[in-house]
Order: C-alpha cells, then structure tokens, then sequence
C-alpha cells in the first residue's frame, strides 16, 4: 500500500511526465555510455585471452628461438625417452586475399603431437585424414568459413611476402565451447608441412609446446633436460609470458578506452546528479507543505531516496539494455584499431563483465541516490517555512559559493601536485585528470557569479528589463543552473581536450612523416602490423627495382624481432640508409655525429622514443639480444623521434643484422631517383617491373604519408565517437536542467504574461537565458577543454605511448565548442520554451 | 594375418579429439578396410622370394606393413606376463606431396604397446602415431630398425638377435630377444591370401620363438622376466571384401616344439570365409598349410567389455582332425581390449590340450577385430 | 458608436466559466453579468472558491470565458487573439495580486519599469513618473533593492505602483490585502484612493477585508458563481 506521503510525491511526477522521462532517460543514457564504451574495451580484451589461451591449449612453456626454432630440436625432444608431451608450431598472421580479404593466422601443428595440447574439434564434415598430409588441406572453423564465404574445396589465397600461395579448404571443424571458437576463430588450421612449404619456412618451427608437470622436482628435472638438448639460440619460458607481452602492448590502448569510459562516466553522473537534483528541488514547496502538516525530515527523506531508487533503477535497467546496442557498435571500430596497431583479434560475441555490469548499476543507482540526496539533505534540514521559500536555499547556496571556489582552487592544487607527483604512472595520470574536472565543476558557481555581475548589465542595455530578467535568472537560480553549466562544460571541455590532443597527434605525425619520408618511391608487400612478419620482396623484384636507371640510391628496410635475454620482444627495422634517409631521423638523445659513424660497426642501435620510455633506454645503455651466435650485449646509441608505434621499436644496420642472424630477407626499398625525374613515370615503369606472380605496393612518399593518415584517421575514430557520445549526453543532461529551471519558473514567467509580455516575448526570454547558461559553459569550456588537452598531451599520452606531441590548439576547435555549447543550450531550451509561451498565465498564477 | 587397421582416420581423430571414447564408437573396422587402394600401389599378387634384409624393412611400394612382437613372460617366481609390441606403416598417396618440407611425408606409423599382468588382472595399453618424417618415425633395412620415437626394435633378425623397447610413463618394456625356430613362410610360399579378388593378399613370414629376457615395468613395479616371443611381418595392399566383417587370429607355441597360426575371416551372416587357413609347424619338418576346411573352432565362453560394451569370445577349442589336435584357450587376462584408434582384443593365452593323444600344453596370442 | 467618456470601461455578459478536471467539468462563474463605469470603485466580496479570482483572470484577458461575452474599452476580448488580449493588459490594465508577484530577479525600480518597456513608453517621461510614484508610495529610497530585501508591506506598494506606473484605465487587484497586517493594508488602500481617484481610473478589487470595503462606490457578492447584491453572509 502506498502512503498518502509516496502518494503526495508520486502524483507530482506523474504530472510532470517529462520530468520523470528525463530523469530516467538520463540515468539509461549515462549508464549506456559506460556500459557500452566497457563492453566493447572488454570484450576486445576477452576475445584476445581467450584465443592466446586456447592457442597456447594446456601447454605450460614453451621453446621460443632466435628467429626460429630449428626443428631438429623438436626431433631430438621427441625421440627422447620419458620426456614430457612436446608439440610443434608454425604460426603466423597472413592476408588473405581470395575469397575475402581479412588478416587470418596461419597454424601449421602435427596432429600426432596435438593431442595433449589443443582440444579443437571432436567433430567435423568433409574429412579426410590424407588430405592432411595431402600438402595444401587447410581447415576453417565453420563460422570463419562462412563469414569468408568459402565453400569445401574453394582455394584459400593468401599473400606469404609479395607472392601469393594458396592452400584448399579441405574441411570444416566445429569448435566446441567459447574457448575452442576463440581459438579458431580467424584461424587457419593446416599440417606443419603445408605451414613450413607455405611459407618458405623450410627447417624453421615459431616454437614447441610443451605439457611439463606441475611446479616440482619433477618440473626442475624435466626442464634441466630438455634445455640440454637445445641447441644454441633456443630457450624454455613459460607459455603466458607471450600474451603477457601481447597484452602489454595494448595495455596503455586499454587504458585509454577505459579511461574514455571513465570520462562517460563523470558525465553521467553530472547528468543523472543534475536530473535528480531537480526532481527534488522542484518539489521544495511540496516538501514543505508537508513538513508543515507534520511529517518528519526522516520521511521526507526516505520518500525521497526510494523514489531516486525506482528511478534509478528503471534508468539502469534501459541504460543497460542501450549500453548492449551501444557496445556492439563500438567493438567493430575498437577491433579495428587493435588489428591495425597490435594483433589480430576478432570478436565473436560480446562479453558480459559483471563488473561492468555491477559499475553500469554503481553508477546508475548509486549517482541517482547521490543526486537525490544532497538537495533532500538540505530540504529536510530547513525549517518547513524557510524551505517554502525558495530565495532562502539560493542565498544559501549563494553563501557557499566561496566555500565550492575554495574547494576547487583546493582540488586543481591537489590535481597539479598529483601530477608532478605521480611520476610514470598512466592511472594516477586519469586520476590527476579527473581531479581537475572536478576542480573545475566547482568554480563553475564562483564564476558564473563574477561573469554574471558583467553580463547583467550588458544584457540589460542591450534588451532591457527582460535582458536583465533573463540573465540574473542564472545566478538567482544557481543551485540549478551552475550544475547545469558544470555538466555541460565539463563534458565539452574533455571533448574538446580529445580533439586538441587529436587534433596535436595528427600534426605532429604528419609534419614527422613530410621530413622523415625523404625517399621519391617505397616499395613494400601489401602487409599489416600483424602480419607483418610475412613481410619479404624476393630478391629478384629488389634487383629489378634498384637496377632503374633512374635511381641513384636506396635505403633498405627488414622488419625483424629481437628476442630479448629477459624473454621480452623488441620490434626492431635493420636498416641499410641512404644518407638522406640518414639525415631525416631526429634525435632525441645522442649526437649524430657519434652515432652514425658506431652505427654499423659494432653491435649498436638505435630506438624509438616510446621504446627508450617503456624500457628506460638512453645512450650508453645496454640492452642483451639473443643473436643466432648466442645472447650478445648491444649498446644503444640514440633516441629518435617516431610516431609509427606506441610500443617502440630500435633499429639496427643491415650489417649488424646480417652478421648476427645471417638472415638477409628485404621488407622494404625506398629508392631515391635522380634529381629531377618524374616521380609519377618512374612509378609506372617500376609497376610494370614487378615481377609476375609477385604482389607489392609501389607509391611515392605522398601516398604513403596518405596512407599512414588513414590508418590513423582509422585509429581515432573511437575517439570520434565518444565525443559525440559525450556531446549527446551533454545535451540531454542540459534539456533536463533547463527544463526543470524553467517549471520551476512558471510562476515569474505567468507574472509576465499577466503584465503584459506577450507569448513570444516569453520565449524569448527563456532562450534568452538557455542562451546565456550555454554561452557561459562554452566559454568556461575553453579553457577547462584547453588544460585538459595539455594534460592529455603530456602526461596520459607521454605515459602511455610515450611520444612527444606539439601542442596544436586550433581555433576551430574552440569555436566549435562554444558553438555546441551555444547551440545544444538552445536546442535543450526550445521545448521549455515552447511550453512555457503556451502554458496559461491564470494556470501559473492560480495556486495563490 | 594382423589387424590391418585404417589408422590414419584413428590418428586424426585420436589427436583432434578430446572425447576419444565417443568418437571411436562411430568407427567400423569394416568401413576402414574396404575402401578401395589407389590403383597405382603394388599388390601382392604371387608369391615371392623373400630377399633378406632388405625384406625386414620397409616395403614403400605397397600401401600397408607391419611388425608385430607378442609374448608371453614371467618372473622368477612364476608371475606370468603378456606383451604386445607392434609397428604398423601406412601409406596416404603411392607419393609424397611435394613441399618444400622435411615434415612432408606420405608415411604415417602406429604401434601398439600392451603389458598384461595375469596375477592382477591388468592390463594396460597404449598407442602412438607418427609421420614418417623427420627421423621421428621409420623403417630401415640395414641396420635392421624399426622405431616410432623411443619405442624401437632393432638388431639383426638374421642372426636372430633383436632388442625390443619400449617406455610410456610407467609403463615399459626393455627386451632382447633370440630366434630359436626358423623363419616361416605363411599361406602359399609366403602368400596370404585375405579374399578371392586378386591382390586381397599380403606376404607374410614369421619367427615363431624367441626367447625373450628382460624388464618390464608395470603399475610402478619391475620385474625381471623371461619367456617367448612370436614375430610376425605382413605387408600388402588389401582391403576387406563385401561381406568380411573382422577376423580371428591364434598364434600358439606348444609344449612339443609345434607351433600353429591360425586365421579365419567371420563374414556377416555368421559363417567364416573360406580364404581362411592355418599354418602348422613342428619342429625340423617343412610347415604344413592348412585349408579352411580342415580346421574347427569352436567358442565356449564369451566376455563383454564394460568399457566398450563388445561381447568378445573367451575361450576356445581348436580341432585339426588332420593332424590329431585338439586344444582349449583361455585368456590369462580376460580384458584385453585396445580401446585405441580401433577397437580390438589382443591378448595371451594358455593353450591345453592333445596331439596324436599325447597331452600338451603352450601358451599363444589371441586377435579378435570386428566384435 | 457611444461617445468614449459615456462607454462602461468593461462589459461582462453571460460570462460563464468552468475548469475541466479529470473526471467532471466544474463550473465557477455561471454566467456573470456586470459593468464597470469609468471612474467606478467596485469591490467583489465572496467565499473562498466562489470564482473571484477566474472573474479578474477573465476580465484581464489572461483567462477566457468558456461562455459570454467580455468587453474592453468596447472591445470584444472574448473573441480576441492572445496578442490582442495582451496587448490590452499591456497598455490599458494594471493588475495587483495578493503574493506581490514582483519579479524575483528586478530590482524594485526594475520591476516598475518593465511595464513601461512593454509598452514601449519606457522614456524619460516614464522613468520620471516610475520614480514619482515610488516617491508616493514611499519606496523611493528602497528602488534599487531586490525584491526579496523588502517586507510584504513594501513589496505590495511597490506592486501597486507597478500596477499603475503604465497609467492604466483599470485597475485589476486579486486581495491586494489578504497578506498584510492591518497597518499596511490600509496604507495600500490609501494608495489606490490616492492615485487613482484623482485621474478617474476604474478600481474592482476583490476583497474579504471590511476596511476594504469602505473605499468601494458599490460592493458586489459572488455566491457561488453568481453575482448579487452584498449580503451579511459574504463577510462571514
């Protein structure tokens, strides 16, 4: 049964409907950005596990080499007795180009060895045990097959390097359970052999599983064997260690999302805080009238909490439900990023995270309670005449306006000292981050006051006593209007602070790429990140291209890993460098003109900024490398500028390589030609040079600085959409607001009206003042928007990727923000406006 | 005659399958052994001389061979132990695929590995496959050795001086072996025949004796053991006919220095094929064939394996009227079945009975498939 | 067409009015006849919920009548468009309420001037007649504070000389009294008496205050929704 109380309450809302819609509807929305942005980060994360997992199967370590493991060792492991169950592994990502294209990896195992390892099918159609060995059987999960609408027996093409190798589709398998469908999800299975002849990998295993017992004696013994039967360059580590390092790589990616997420969430939590806030502040004079007839501050207050929790209980329960259709939408462009940047990864189905879920219902319930809280706290402790009236909470407000500055001033101090203070570490970062949003949120009310005290009198010249009615209605409403403002400007000013840093990030890159592609043409297999190990031009296309007549010099690029002693990895480019491919690297750290000359001679190199801050490099450094001649300690002589990849790379001499791996495969040429030649020409004729059957990109620097900045367009358009994202949830957070304010005005305006104002006239009042509350969060925006960029730019950007941006702050950016701000102020004041022109005067002014 | 097992189907799914139990129960014997061969592998087709030694190792012109140790052992005290060691061949293609890979390979091995223990009642089995590559798995003449990973035979088989190992966790058996029968050829001069098309038909010899010393370890105990060995070597191209469903195999040594191999293939409706025959051999004279006609066996037990469900025979009398022999077998372990790739019971047996009414008794092995 | 001076300032006849609630439709003024000569004080006394204030939300045109007819200055209101009937109010009606409604966020001179802006008259005649009339009632020295600095006394003052800063021909004022001690009731009704008198205006003022009634040329009853002469039962 419902009190007469919850009743008095209820039907309140009930005869504000739009209210209570807009009270739910944000609590949804602000619970759906979180939910959506996290699911999406989650399940991108959860899909990688599982399929490292799953590829790993039960293997416990595993025999890693430099470059590779020779696969006599996996013979000797076999043949010996009483050893524990060993499998070998071919692996690489490949393109694939017929019938689809997609980035898929490549798996070569020995299903005689497979068995204690990887539990893929128990079932599947099509098959036949001699097409295994046949030499070109491939198999795909049915789920692949069909989403690379590939038949039994259709040919798969792949791109191995620049040529194209093709295997069949010999049969489909049915994974059984989410970790067998992760694993083969993207993944082509075929015989060690098929793998090995595919990829011209003749003798070479990625590596060997091994099953050994668990942590013992027994463990000990097996491992002290089996390291005496490797030979030089190979090593036992424990299986996890890759897709630790894997997901190392993307954890600042990671962060970056979660911390999108986070900023979704400050958002809604303005958003349902200011929704609420209102429901109860409107209801002041029902609250009061019941406090006069006798009920107590505790009932008051526990009507209130309950109510806030339906409401926000309804809101999360939608917000969830949006969050799910949201998080679709954004893992497709978060897969998109990670496979471009890290590896490849594809989602089969989102994951549902409880703690996502358990945060989405924090969020949604606990910010609701919040909001509903603080105003009812403050209504009940009044005395019941006091709260009757409303001038009274304004010049309480108005008394801690200082008090809040304080406490911002307080809390931006408390931000900057974190900064400092905070050293290297990316959450501390977010943390100082969101601290100085807070800060922010709480000089909105001082300064809304001091800019007021200017605007009043201009307004008033301008427009007179309504200029004036319009504007002062922002500071005497202030409780309202500066969380309006707050939510506003907070969530603009991120934003815009992501698009300073975007906007920074793209400049930077490509002024960096202008001075650092100085060859007239590259030449490179159609490859990714991902695969770009399958990266090789055959000798002959090298030979064809640096033999034009036109071209006078070349730099010479291999991409290549290097296995480090501690078991990490090191992208790294050995490199034969024009001089002027020389001159185009900028320092950081080290003198050229020490660096260049130690380049080739010794064991030296060079590495990336991001690497030198992941791994604390500076010249002089050692860094220890295994080496096909065995682990060799390698000096690092400088640090160059780079922007190419968030987890660093060195790079060394082709010499350097070619003596300590003896592997002279070429990733990529970039060929200068003689002063003055037709760039485009000499293109066409080196196309036309290709050798058959081969595949590679021929394009001049311009394209390829073109096609670095799709890539990293592509990148960003997560980032794009939070913001809108954010936007969104702005606006409807300020529609709420501004129509709370502006009920709660009915009264005033129905005076108006009675003395003469005319319905248009009130309109324009009221946009008037939306106006007004919009231009000041644009215009607060700016330069909370502008802090935020600079800490973004240099402390969560340098901490996470560890690059050095220049600060870009674009004027359309700014203008673009306050224009939102203008604009989503005055689309939010529309409706109330509307209602307001329309409602009558003797409805507002009966109740006397 | 051995179990010609399609093994490759098994090997796959053995490896790829983490629910074996299941899988296995969808695989016919039947069904594996009568797809036709590619046409462009050799039959066996007459007999032939066999040529030692090259005739001990692989045969890779033809589809399918095998090596094949079963015993019978005890300790010391009495404890008696059965064995099975084989090596099983098989070609995918006549060749192997071209690739640029020493993985490449058109030879997979099988081999078997069982230890029965008749005090206990155990009996454990394993079972291995490997491609003929990489050194991993193979065959070779001279030095005779057979191997897949560290099980292995080698030694010299003409000079009747063989080692047998073999190791699977606790299980393992270390045995050196010495001929002391002489080599027999089986069917007409080494000719086996399986059926009445031509080339359904493998050559075929064996060792019947060896003595056999060594360890073998069994549920974490050793024992030092000795006793016989039956060496079996088949190598074809055949396949089941229509109406063949499995067959019965029965290789005994009897106390009297004879030995008799017996084979009969069960057709559907229950009767036994008339391809099948025996080979009796006594000591200094030239071994006799028998036709299927002048051999009865007769069941007098059956065994059902819980584990499969397969009603299995467990006891029998063999009649060779012909020769005056009559002899009862009874297992020394009645669950001998290989749940492996392929279902089959393979295990000792103790042999009592008569000949010209003189009282006997042996010990042999019993192949049941097709159950 | 009737010479001006000799036209009621306004006309109601047949006025009905009634409220749709959510399951009826209530009637409050049941078909009003009545009249107000230029010049005329008229007092409208009656129960709470005899429809007193829907007949001044009639008359000043922020209400229309669901029947009847209203006429302005010979002007059919009933049948005027929203611009028109604020049009009116604008120039030619000055209203006063019982809660003072003086805009929270002008200060008191603001408030008086606001008429005048409406009606586009704010000029320096305007701004000197704002203060004058502050001067007489009083608040001349308050005029820049905010309404909510004033006591009720004050802010009523003040909204009468709102009321009238734009010179309007009527009046219009909803229990200008109900929420003053006996002190500053009275000094209200002196203003009306002041202020208006002299220049002609028309005054119907709904009352429930005696003192009130003393300043009306005729005292009108609504019982009910019907208007009648004044009977002892209307002050009970």
């Amino acid at each position: 049964m419902i009190s007469l109380l919850s009743r008095a309450s209820l039907r309140y809302l009930s005869r504000h409907p739009a209210q209570l819609v807009l009270a739910i509807l944000g609590v949804a929305v602000g619970v759906a950005v979180v939910v959506g942005i996290d699911t999406a980060g989650a399940s991108a994360r959860r899909s990688f596990e599982l399929a490292t997992r799953a590829l790993s199967g039960s293997a416990t370590h595993v025999v890693r080499g430099t470059p590779s493991v020779p696969e006599e060792a996996y013979a000797r492991l076999a043949l010996e007795s009483g050893l524990p169950p060993a499998a070998p592994v071919v692996q690489r990502s490949l393109a694939l180009v017929s019938p689809a294209n997609r980035t898929l990896d490549l798996l070569g195992v020995d299903p005689f060895a497979e068995g204690p390892f990887r539990a893929y099918t128990s079932a599947s159609e099509g098959f036949d045990g001699a097409a295994l060995l046949r030499g070109d059987g491939a198999w795909l999960s049915r789920a692949t097959a069909s989403e690379l609408g590939a038949q039994l027996g259709d040919e798969l093409v792949f791109l191995v390097g620049s040529q194209r190798r093709s295997v069949r589709l010999a049969g489909l398998v049915e994974p059984q359970g989410e970790l067998a469908s992760a694993a083969l999800a993207d993944m082509v299975l075929v015989d060690i052999s098929t793998a090995q002849s595919l990829l011209g990998a003749r003798g070479q295993l990625t590596r060997i599983d091994l099953a050994l017992p668990e942590n013992g004696p027994e463990r000990a013994a097996a491992l002290a064997r089996i390291a005496t039967l490797l030979p030089k360059g190979c090593a036992v580590e424990p299986a996890s260690r890759r897709s630790e390092a894997l997901s190392g790589m993307t954890r600042a990616f990671d962060i970056n999302l979660r911390a999108l997420g986070f900023l979704a969430l400050l958002v809604g939590v303005f958003l349902v805080y200011n929704t609420m806030t209102f429901a109860v502040v409107q209801r002041r004079p029902l609250w009061g009238t019941l406090r006069s007839i006798g009920a107590t501050r505790g009932e008051l207050f526990r009507l209130v909490c309950a109510e806030a929790l339906a409401i926000g209980a309804l809101g999360t329960g939608l917000g969830l439900g949006l969050g799910m259709l949201l998080a679709q939408a954004l893992v497709k462009l978060v897969t998109q990023t990670i496979n471009d940047l890290y590896y490849v990864v594809s989602v089969r189905e989102l994951s549902l995270e409880p703690e996502v879920f358990a945060e989405a219902a924090a969020l949604g319930i606990g910010a609701t309670l919040l909001g509903a809280m603080f105003p009812a706290l403050d209504a009940m402790r009044t005395a019941p005449r006091a709260i009757l009236d409303r001038a009274a909470a304004e010049s309480r407000l108005r008394a801690r306006i200082g008090w809040l500055a304080l406490a911002g001033a307080l809390a931006g101090a408390a931000s900057i000292a974190l900064l400092k203070a905070s050293g290297q570490n990316l959450p501390l970062g977010f943390a100082a981050l969101f601290l100085m949003l807070f800060a922010a949120a709480l000089l909105v009310p001082a300064a809304t006051t001091l800019l007021c005290r200017v605007v009043v009198p201009i307004a008033g010249a301008l427009a007179g006593s309504l200029g004036r009615i319009a504007t002062r209605g922002v500071t005497s409403h202030l409780a309202r209007s500066s969380v309006a403002i707050a939510a506003l400007a907070i969530a603009l000013s991120a934003t815009a602070g992501m698009g300073i840093l975007v906007d920074s990030f793209r400049s930077t890159v490509v002024r960096w790429l202008d001075t650092t592609l100085v060859a007239d043409v590259y030449i490179s297999s159609p490859s990714t990140f991902s695969n770009r190990e399958s990266a090789v031009l055959s000798d002959e296309l090298v030979a064809r291209m640096s033999s034009d007549s036109r071209v006078r010099g070349t730099t010479i690029f291999c991409d290549i890993d290097l296995e480090l002693a501690d078991g990490g990895k090191v992208f790294a480019t050995a490199a034969a460098l024009h001089p002027k491919s020389r001159d185009a690297y900028r320092f950081l750290a080290g003198d050229p003109g020490r660096i260049w000359p130690a380049f080739s001679e010794r064991d030296t190199l060079i590495v990336s900024e991001s690497l030198a801050r992941h791994r604390s490099l500076e010249p002089g450094s050692m860094l220890s490398v295994r080496t096909a001649n065995g682990v060799r300690p390698f000096e690092v002589l400088g640090v160059f500028r780079d922007y190419s990849s968030d987890q660093g790379w060195a790079m060394l001499s082709r010499e350097t390589w070619l003596r300590g791996w003896n592997d002279p495969r070429i990733s990529a040429l970039g060929l200068f030609l003689e002063p003055g030649s037709d760039v485009d020409a000499a293109i066409a004729t080196l196309r036309s040079a290709v050798p058959e059957g081969e595949i590679v990109k021929v394009r001049s620097g311009e394209e390829l600085v073109a096609a670095s900045m799709e890539v990293f367009d592509r990148t960003f358009s997560v980032t794009r959409v939070l913001r809108l994202l954010a936007g969104v949830v702005a606006i409807l957070g300020v529609v709420g607001a501004l129509l709370a304010m502006e009920l709660e005005r009915e009264r005033e305006m129905g005076v108006l009206r009675a003395i003469g104002l005319s319905p248009g006239g009130l309109k324009r009042v009221v946009l008037g003042q939306t106006g007004l509350l919009g231009a000041l969060a644009g215009l607060f925006a700016v330069p909370i928007g502008i802090a935020v960029a600079v800490v973004l730019i240099l402390v969560i950007n340098a901490r996470s990727f560890g690059w050095t941006l220049d600060i870009q702050i674009s004027p359309r950016v700014l203008a673009e923000t306050f224009a939102i701000a203008v604009l989503s102020a005055l689309i939010a004041g529309a409706y109330p406006a509307r209602r307001m022109a329309r409602l009558s005067p003797a409805q507002t002014l009966r109740g006397e | 005659m051995r179990a010609t097992v399609l093994f490759v189907v098994g090997a796959f799914l053995a490896a790829c399958s983490d629910e074996r139990g299941s899988v296995r129960a969808s695989l016919d014997v039947g069904d594996l052994l009568s797809a036709p061969a590619d046409p462009r592998f050799e039959r066996a087709l007459a007999p032939r001389e066999f040529a030692f030694p090259s005739d001990h190792g692989p045969h890779a012109s033809f589809q399918t061979e095998w090596w094949y140790f079963t015993g019978t052992l005890a300790d010391s005290a009495g404890r008696e132990f059965g064995y099975q060691l084989t090596f099983f061949r098989r070609a995918l293609a006549p060749d192997a695929p071209s690739l640029d890979s020493a993985w490449a390979t058109k030879d997979i091995y099988m081999a078997h590995f069982t230890l029965a223990d008749a005090q206990s009642g155990t009996f454990e089995a394993r079972e291995r496959f490997e491609r003929g590559a990489l050194g991993l798995a193979g065959a070779s003449a001279t030095p005779w050795r057979v191997w897949l990973r560290d099980w292995s035979v080698e030694g010299d088989l003409d000079a009747g001086d063989v080692r047998l190992r073999a190791r699977d966790g606790e299980l393992e058996l270390d045995l050196a072996l010495r001929a002391t029968s002489a080599l027999v050829r089986q069917g007409e001069r080494g000719l086996s025949r399986k059926g009445a098309a031509a080339g359904n038909a493998s050559h075929y010899y064996s060792l019947p004796r060896m003595r056999s010393q060594g360890t073998l370890a069994l549920r974490g105990e050793r024992h030092t053991v000795s006793g016989e060995s039956w060496f079996d070597r088949e190598w074809s191209t055949s396949a089941l006919e229509e109406g063949q469903v499995g067959w019965d195999w029965f290789a005994l040594r009897l106390d009297d220095g004879s030995e008799l191999m017996l084979y009969r293939m069960r057709r559907a409706d229950g009767s036994v094929d008339p391809f099948s025959s025996a080979m009796f051999t006594r000591k200094g004279a030239e071994p006799r064939a028998l036709a299927s006609n002048e051999f009865v066996v007769r069941e007098s037990a059956s065994w059902t394996s819980p584990a499969s469900g397969a009603s299995y025979p467990s006891r029998w009398t063999i009649e060779v009227p012909s020769l005056e022999l009559a002899v009862e077998l009874e297992p020394l372990v009645s669950d001998c079945e290989l749940r492996v790739a392929v279902r089959y019971w393979e295990g000792a047996v103790r042999v009592k009975g008569t000949r010209e009414s003189r009282a006997l008794l042996g010990r042999g092995f019993v192949e049941l498939t097709g159950y | 067409m009737p010479h001006p001076s000799h036209q009621p300032v306004a006309v109601l006849r047949g006025v009905k009015k009634s409220y749709i609630e959510v399951d009826r439709t209530r009637e409050v003024l049941h078909g009003i006849d009545l009249e107000l000569a230029r010049g005329e004080f008229a007092v409208l006394v009656g129960r709470s919920g005899s429809g007193k204030s829907s007949l001044i939300h009639v008359l000043s045109g922020i209400d229309m009548p669901t029947e009847g007819q209203v006429l302005l200055f010979g002007e059919d209101m009933s049948r005027a468009s929203e611009e028109r009937r604020t049009d009116m109010r604008r120039r030619k009606i000055g209203l006063v309420f019982q809660f003072f409604n003086l805009l929270p966020t002008l200060t008191i001179e603001e408030n008086l001037l606001l008429p005048l802006e409406l009606c586009g008259t704010l000029d320096a005649a305007g701004r000197r007649r704002a203060l004058d009339l502050l001067d007489a009632v009083g608040l001349a020295d308050l005029r820049a504070k905010f309404p909510d600095r004033l006591s009720g006394g004050e802010q009523q003052r003040a909204a009468v000389a709102r009321a009238l800063v734009h010179d309007p021909e009527l009046v219009l004022a909803d229990e200008p009294t109900g929420n003053l001690d006996d002190h500053n009731a009275h000094a209200v009704l002196d203003l009306f008496t002041r202020l208006l008198r002299p220049s002609g205006k028309t005054l119907l003022m709904v009352t429930h205050s005696a003192e009130a009634e003393t300043i009306g040329d005729r005292v009108l009853e609504l019982h009910d929704g019907r208007l009648g002469p004044r009977t002892r039962s209307a002050r009970a």
